[in-house]
């Protein structure tokens, strides 16, 4: 058992969080259902900020992705929800518990690691059993518990092996079984799949996405794979120098993206001054498959095209306008009979048109 | 592509056999040099140790086993025997003095160790660096600052004065604990290097992994660090051992040549006391011992892994 800074305390066995008193139905109903909250959270490294000012709120059972490019701060965040850092400023808590400055042997959160991090000197049982046993199960009832794990994760019958002894994807699913089998309420995936083939990783995705919804745990993932995160996630984090630009549902982030780097980096995006779009704003964006081009006639948009690319079940077709911007469109058919260097009419319907805040 | 393939496959065998039969020969020179500098002064030493002591030193024949029988039974004046603990006394000590050594060196390399793989690889060369200076002066030398520092008159005694400690000076020269102290402080560096070298290739993230699947410090040390360093330590346990058990100078200059090991007995028996072939005997014994406890070490490491 372990007291926190918070009213209630942590059941180290079980990781169950305990309240104080009996939960107050009344509370409930002001309190937005907050699990995760990170409030105002800066981290610097020496003269490098990681992190600024960043602010989340991560509901229980979610599948969280934070979703940006390399070096943007996304090991980062995951690693101050492990515990392996601590803010600088700014707080993290758990329902009401204050995790800001707890270790990471007191919170109830468990990582995947992105080079998994198997204990090589011990079998892929006893590396399964590890949490289990340090939170004070007995050496039994862990092992039972690993096997349990070993099955849901189809790896029964490698118990015994040494973790230098299985491929990459077995001990991708070791890891996952060592973090899941102390039941956590959080578990922290960074990059889980990055170093696994594409077909391998195909298959990792449904399997990660299943073992979400058997479990109940609230998963954050990291990935720079904008496919991953869209097709993954409940909810995702664009996160770009260390700071969040937008926060919402795959299609929410897909349709509505606020700003010009999240258009761009979820999906493709045509980033257009407003009022080509029909838009009051100065920018605006439009997804290629949205673009209409239209072959000779007069229009409000003409240009030449550049390229035609087919790239199967579609062709992606690149057009100079007129007025000097590049475009790209993305064709189902009609794009046949394009071809370089013809004169085209370009069309950007209204209702697809999306406002940009900042450039 | 398929009738070439049996073809090419087939000249690859051939090319892989004649290199594996200059394999041998390759070795040839590392069999000489273990032959030369290894194997034959031991068949010397062999030798000698059955060989009778010359009375000026030196050796001369016949063939005789008087030099083992000296080690156990005293010739009374009537030329019988008499069962002499004396020298088995030394041995006892000098394994258990060379024993103890192992044990507080390990106390002592493994935290130190510990700290220098986990500094930035900068200060990590440094640290390295700085346990093997001491290899770059003669251990003689040091040794004897050793007794300079710890003698009657000495700068620890002295420093002691000064600040109103003690009014007497401190024996801390001339008995087990200096002699242990000495041995130590030889030997160090050969244990805190191999755990080092383990240590400095364990991936971080081990230990971060431990920390957030709920292991307590003591936990991280017990389950994962230890484990990792381990190779390092029956390494460095060897490394310490042996030497320990031959050493001569801590026992002569910090030990006072009373307490004899080992190592001052046969280097008496090669200078002082001119018995050569005792001298090769004992230093035979000397090596039995040694090899019994590193093969019964490394056996006990092999269990252990395959457990
Ligand atoms: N321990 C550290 N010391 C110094 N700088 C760090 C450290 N960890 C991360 N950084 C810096 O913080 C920034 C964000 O890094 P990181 O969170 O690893 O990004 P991501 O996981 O999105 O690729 C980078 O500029 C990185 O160099
Ligand atoms: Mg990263």
């Amino acid at each position: 058992m372990c007291r926190v800074a918070g009213q209630g305390r942590i059941d180290m066995k079980n990781l169950q969080l305990i309240p104080a008193s009996s939960p107050d139905p009344t509370a409930d109903q002001t309190a937005p259902s907050d699990f995760i909250s990170i409030r105002n959270v800066t981290k610097r490294f020496g003269s490098v900020t990681a992190l600024e000012d960043v602010s989340l709120d991560i509901a229980e059972g979610e599948f969280f992705t934070l979703l940006g490019p390399s070096g943007c701060g996304k090991t980062t965040l995951l690693r101050l929800l492990a515990g392996f850092e601590y803010p600088s400023t700014g707080e993290i808590s758990l329902s009401d518990f204050d995790l800001t400055r707890m270790p990471p042997n007191k919170r109830p959160v468990n990582t995947v690691f992105q080079s998994y991090a198997l204990f090589p000197h011990l079998d892929v049982l006893t590396n399964v059993a590890f949490g289990l046993e340090r939170l004070g199960e007995g050496r039994k009832a862990a092992k039972q518990r690993a096997l349990e794990m070993l099955d849901m994760v189809q790896l029964t019958g490698f118990e015994y092996r040494l973790a230098n002894e299985l491929s990459g994807g077995q001990q991708q699913r070791v890891a996952l079984a060592r973090a899941l089998a102390p039941r956590p309420r959080i578990l922290l995936l960074d990059e889980p799949l990055s170093a696994l083939d594409l077909k391998l990783r195909r298959g990792m995705q449904s399997e990660l996405k299943r073992l979400q919804r058997a479990t109940g745990i609230t998963f954050v993932l990291v990935t720079h794979d904008q496919e991953e995160a869209l097709s993954m996630s409940d909810r995702i984090a664009v996160m770009s120098d260390g700071k969040l630009l937008q926060v919402g549902a795959p299609l929410d982030i897909y349709d509505a993206p606020r700003n010009r780097f999240v258009a761009e980096f979820v999906g493709e995006a045509n980033v257009l001054p407003g009022r080509m779009l029909g838009l009051a704003s100065p920018y605006g964006a439009i997804r290629p498959e949205r673009v209409i081009v239209r072959q000779g006639g007069a229009g409000s948009c003409p240009g030449r095209v550049l390229s035609v690319v087919f790239v199967g079940s579609v062709a992606e077709v690149e057009i100079q306008l007129n007025t000097g911007q590049e475009v790209k469109a993305r064709l189902v058919d009609g794009w046949q009979s394009l071809n370089a260097g013809e004169v085209v009419q370009v069309e950007f319907p209204h209702q697809h048109a999306r406002t940009l805040e900042d450039r | 592509m398929a009738l070439a393939e049996p073809f090419t496959a087939k000249d690859k065998v051939a090319a892989s056999a004649k290199r594996r039969n200059l394999i041998p020969f390759l070795g040839l020179p590392a069999v000489a040099v273990i032959v030369c500098f290894m194997v034959g002064p031991m068949l010397i030493a062999l030798s000698f140790s059955f060989l009778t002591a010359g009375v000026y030193g030196g050796v001369d024949l016949p063939f005789t086993i008087e030099a083992y029988r000296q080690f156990l039974f005293e010739r009374n004046l009537d030329d019988s025997l008499s069962f002499d603990n004396s020298y088995l006394v030394i041995y006892g000590r000098t394994i258990l003095l060379a024993g103890l050594t192992v044990v507080i060196s390990i106390v002592i390399g493994l935290p130190t160790a510990w700290y220098m793989a986990t500094r930035t690889p900068k200060v990590r060369e440094r640290l390295v660096l700085l346990v093997t200076i001491p290899f770059w002066t003669s251990l003689l030398v040091r040794t004897y600052c050793w007794v300079l520092i710890l003698r009657d008159q000495g700068l620890a005694n002295g420093l002691l004065r000064e600040i109103g400690l003690i009014t007497e000076p401190l024996p801390l020269l001339y008995s087990y604990g200096s002699i242990l102290f000495g041995l130590v402080y030889s030997f160090l560096p050969f244990m805190i290097l191999p755990i080092y070298a383990a240590l400095e290739k364990v991936d971080f993230r081990l230990i971060e992994a431990a920390y957030d699947l709920y292991a307590s410090r003591a936990a991280i040390f017990l389950k994962v660090v230890l484990p990792l360093a381990k190779p390092g330590v029956i390494a460095g346990s060897m490394l310490v051992f042996a030497p320990s058990v031959g050493s001569f100078l801590a026992p002569d200059l910090l030990g006072g040549g009373k307490k004899l090991m080992i190592g001052s007995l046969i280097q008496m028996q090669f200078t002082t006391s001119r018995n050569w072939s005792f001298g090769a005997a004992c230093a035979m014994l000397l090596m039995a011992v040694v090899l019994t406890v590193l093969v019964f070490a490394v056996r006990q490491s092999k269990k252990e892994r395959h457990a």
